[in-house]
Parts: C-alpha cells; structure tokens; sequence
C-alpha cells in the first residue's frame, strides 16, 4: 500500500509539469568567443578550450614538445591537487581572529583547513606565426574555491603575454533574481607564469557566482573574451533548526510543511528545514497550493498523524530524488544530487526532532 | 510598474486557463521580450509562473509567486495582493466571495472555492512572532525574510469545481 502510494505521488509530481522552453537541461554552458579588437600581421591567435586539446594535435605536441604535458593533465586533477597546483587558499573563518583560530587548532588538535575547489577551467591561448605553425602556448586557469577566483597563467614557451587586463564580475542570488554585486580588476603586464589575479571574496549568499571580462594584448594584436553565465557557480546551502537559519538570498525549506507540522501540533519553528535556491523550493512539493501539492501536504499530515515517521521521511527523501534541478540550465541530475549533505543532515535533524532514531 | 491583472477561474497576466503549452510559450515570450531582466536571468519568466496541466493537455491551474511583485504590480480585485498583509488580503476578497474557514485557520491558506482562487504561504509570521527572542536576535536583513511571511507567498488561479 506504502509503496502504491508512494508511486502515485510521483506519477502526481510528473503531472504537474513546469512549461517546458528552449533551453539546454544539460548543465552545458557557453565557452568564450575570442573576439579580435587589432590584429598584427604575419601572426593569428586563438583561444582553445584544454578539453578539446585532442582536436588540436599541433598544440598538444608544442605543448608536449616544451615539456609541459602535465598542462594537459589538469583536467584530471583531483580537487586537492588543483589547489595545491594554483596555491589555493582555504577560506578564512570568519567570525574568529587569526590568533584565535591558531589557538582553537593546538589546542583540540585540528588538522589544517583544506580549500574546496568548486570548478576549474583551462583555456590554452595559442599564437601561430606567418605560416601557421604554433610559436607560442599560454595556459589561462580559472579556479573557483569557497574563498573566491584565481586567474592563473603557464607560459608554455617563451615568450610572455604584452598584458592581460580584466574585470572579475561576483553575482548574487536574492530569490529570484541575480544581480552583479562585486567586482575586481587587474592589470598585469609582461605577464610569465604565476597567479594572474587571486580575488578573495566569501560565500555571502546561498549561490554566487563569477564572470569575466579580458583583455589579452601579445605582439600588437589585441582580444577581448568575455563570460557571464553560471560557469563559475558556488553553492552555500545549509540544514538546521528553520528559526535560526539564515536564508542568505534562498529559501528555507521545511523539510515536512509547517503547515503539516502546525495542523498536527508539531511546532515547526524548530523542525528540520534546509536552505535552498528559490526556484528549487518553488519544486518540493510541498510547496505552494497547486492540485498536487494539496494531495502531498494531505499525505504529510495524515503520516504525521499516524505517527509514520520513516514513512514521511521516505517520502519525502523520494520527491528530493524525483525532482529536477530547479535553476536554468540545470546543473544537478535531480535535487537530491544537488542538496545531498545537507539532505543527510535534515534527515537526521528530523529523525530526531520525531524521536524516529 | 506594470500591472499583472489575476482574474480567478481566468488567466494571470496573458496566461489563461485552457491554454496549450504552445501558447502558453508564446505568452512567455512576450513577456521575456517586454521586460528584459538582465544578466542571469534570461530565464525568469520561464519560471515565474508555474503551470498545472490536466489530461487535455490544458493549462488548468496557474501560480505565480511573490518575488514577481518587484518587476510587476500583481493585481486582483484592485489590491496589490503581495503588498498587502495576508490577512487583510483574505478579508477584502471575502467581501466578494467567502474563503474557507477551516483551511486557513493556521492562516496558512486562503481558498475561495467559488471563485476559483487561492493565496498561500508557507510560513506565517504575526506580529506577536516579532516579540520573540529568537527574532529579535537576528541581524535586520535576515529579520527582513521573517517579516516576508505576513504577506501571501503565491497565488494560484484555477477551474472552480
């Protein structure tokens, strides 16, 4: 009976479609268009995504050639060994002084903080002389941590970038809408390998993300690049007690309805909940008063009734799996991938708040 | 700013029940085009109104959300229903047609089965949760989310059965 019900619901969830639009659900988003502002005669660059390197076996064999095949093995690089490769810092605690920190960490023995890599991104900038062969390879890194950006360059040749000028755009969600709150410029010039520009800026908000505007100048020819969709994207979700979670621009997502809670007299100021981007809470469904979300919220009171309380967790594990990223384009297979740690941990939250452990 | 016009048992905006997806997309477009949201949010109309279908393949519920309240006045019954308090919201409507009682007695949902209309939130916050503790320990931003949940979250128009 369990199990028919639960499959119902689903079918029910799968009714209840959002319009669908022409946009990709692939999670694919766009690489940059080198655009050409001068150009010398007698040599053409070009900006090449690392990850189609075997479409260029010129490039793959200067690179190779120079001795800088590790360049061609980032992309397979752990999260770890990326920030030890580009000296990415750990983000700062906030909240605590350095000293304070340092003194927390002897005295309960802590290990050292580790940097999380959120996305990394290699673009290799090629200069080919008169007759088209390649003179010159330049390694352009993009890393996104939880403490901010790092443009970081590897000169595979000899020669060094005239200069690369950019503007690092932050933008924030506040439920619905991103705006671009924050940005940091840098102009760097004879540029060899090292860190480009290394911006430091926290998660303030449940999901960020960066963009860019640069300027490459080499030999008299000038290209411009730019980028602004959610490549660079970093999330900051959360789970606890609904009071006193911060929403930061998300939602905070009872993770059974306060309504359910306050209609079998459950107080729901202190249930589980999780912090969410906004339009992946428009998906529980428990959310808003659709034909649907009746039927789920009637569901969640009558277990909450009986006292089912695996059953309505279950459940409500299962519409996690079912549902599909709410965000466009969507970048999670369903928001159980998306939200898993902090889905484990309201699960936990809840299993204790209904003495179901 | 605009206005969005909620008529029950009708349409939100150029939204009408009975559409096709086919021509609730152009509707989309129209609005995409209209009002352009900037950068990040090439997709927000897309998800601004969230659609139920039936059997016929017919749109045969429409929601929108409150976030929507910042690019358009959404409008029924000449009351900016987002701008409102929810209470004072559900009263006025109840001049017109009756809500049911039992459903909104944690103040939760608004239904007017009649009318083919319904206003929703998912938490509700009262002027007596403004004295508590737990409240007036927050940072004034985040209070400002607290505070949201006096109002209506959505509102949904459908068939009256």
């Amino acid at each position: 009976m369990k199990k028919r019900f639960l499959l119902f619901l689903v079918l029910l969830l799968t009714l209840v479609t959002i319009v669908p639009t022409a946009f990709a659900e692939n999670g694919e988003t766009s690489f940059p268009t080198l655009e050409v502002i001068a150009s010398e005669v007698g040599t053409s660059h070009e900006l090449i995504d690392a990850k189609e390197i075997d479409s260029h076996p010129d490039v793959k064999a200067f690179i190779i050639d120079k001795g800088y095949s590790q360049e061609l093995q980032n992309g397979n690089l752990s999260n770890i060994e990326l920030a030890a490769r580009f000296n990415i810092q750990a983000r700062a605690v906030e909240g605590l002084s350095a000293d304070r920190v340092n003194e927390l960490v002897q005295k309960y023995n802590l290990d050292e903080r580790q940097p999380v890599v959120m996305n990394y991104e290699q673009h290799f900038f090629v200069e080919r002389d008169s007759q088209n062969l390649v003179s010159n390879v330049w390694s352009l890194n993009y890393i996104t941590s939880d403490a901010g950006i790092t443009v970081s360059l590897i000169n595979v040749g000899t020669d060094s970038i005239d200069s690369i000028a950019g503007t690092l755009k932050k933008y924030e969600i506040s439920k619905a809408t991103w705006s671009q709150t924050l940005t940091s410029s840098f102009n760097k010039t004879s540029v060899n390998s090292g860190i480009v520009h290394n911006w430091i800026t926290p998660k303030n908000k449940v999901s960020d993300y960066f963009g860019y505007n640069i300027t490459l100048k080499e030999d008299g020819s000038m290209y411009q690049y730019n980028l602004a969709d959610r490549k660079y994207q970093r999330y900051n979700f959360q789970c606890g007690i609904y009071k006193n979670m911060e929403p930061l621009g998300g939602e905070r997502h009872h993770i059974v309805s306060k309504k359910a809670l306050t209609d079998a007299g459950y107080n729901a100021d202190t249930a589980a909940a999780l912090r969410m981007i906004f339009r992946d809470h428009e998906k529980t469904p428990n959310w808003g008063n659709s034909a649907a979300s009746k039927v789920y919220q009637a569901e969640e009171l009558r277990l909450l009734k009986a006292k089912k309380f695996t059953e309505l967790l279950t459940m409500e594990a299962a519409s996690f799996r079912s549902l599909p990223d709410g965000e466009v384009p969507a970048r999670f297979s369903n928001l159980e991938q998306k939200y898993y740690p902090e889905l484990l941990v309201t699960l936990d939250i809840a299993d204790r708040y209904f003495g179901n452990n | 700013m605009d206005d969005i016009l909620i008529k029950p048992a009708d349409s939100i905006g150029t939204i009408r029940l009975g559409m096709t997806q086919a021509e609730v997309l152009e509707c989309i477009q129209e609005y995409k085009s209209k009002y352009p949201m900037g950068e990040g949010n090439e997709y927000y109309f897309d998800q601004a109104f969230k659609l139920e279908y039936g059997p016929d393949e017919k749109v045969s519920g429409i929601t929108i959300d409150r976030e929507l309240r910042h690019n358009l006045n959404c409008m029924c019954f000449g009351i900016n229903i987002f701008t409102i308090r929810a209470e004072e919201v559900g009263l006025i409507i109840d001049q017109v047609a009756k809500y049911d009682r039992e459903k909104a007695k944690h103040g939760f949902l608004y239904e007017y089965p009649e009318l083919g209309l319904s206003f929703w939130r998912s938490n509700v916050f009262t002027e007596a949760d403004m004295q508590k503790e737990w409240f007036l320990a927050k940072r004034p931003e985040e209070q400002a989310d607290d505070l949201l949940y006096m109002y209506f979250e959505s509102v949904r128009v459908y068939c009256p059965e």
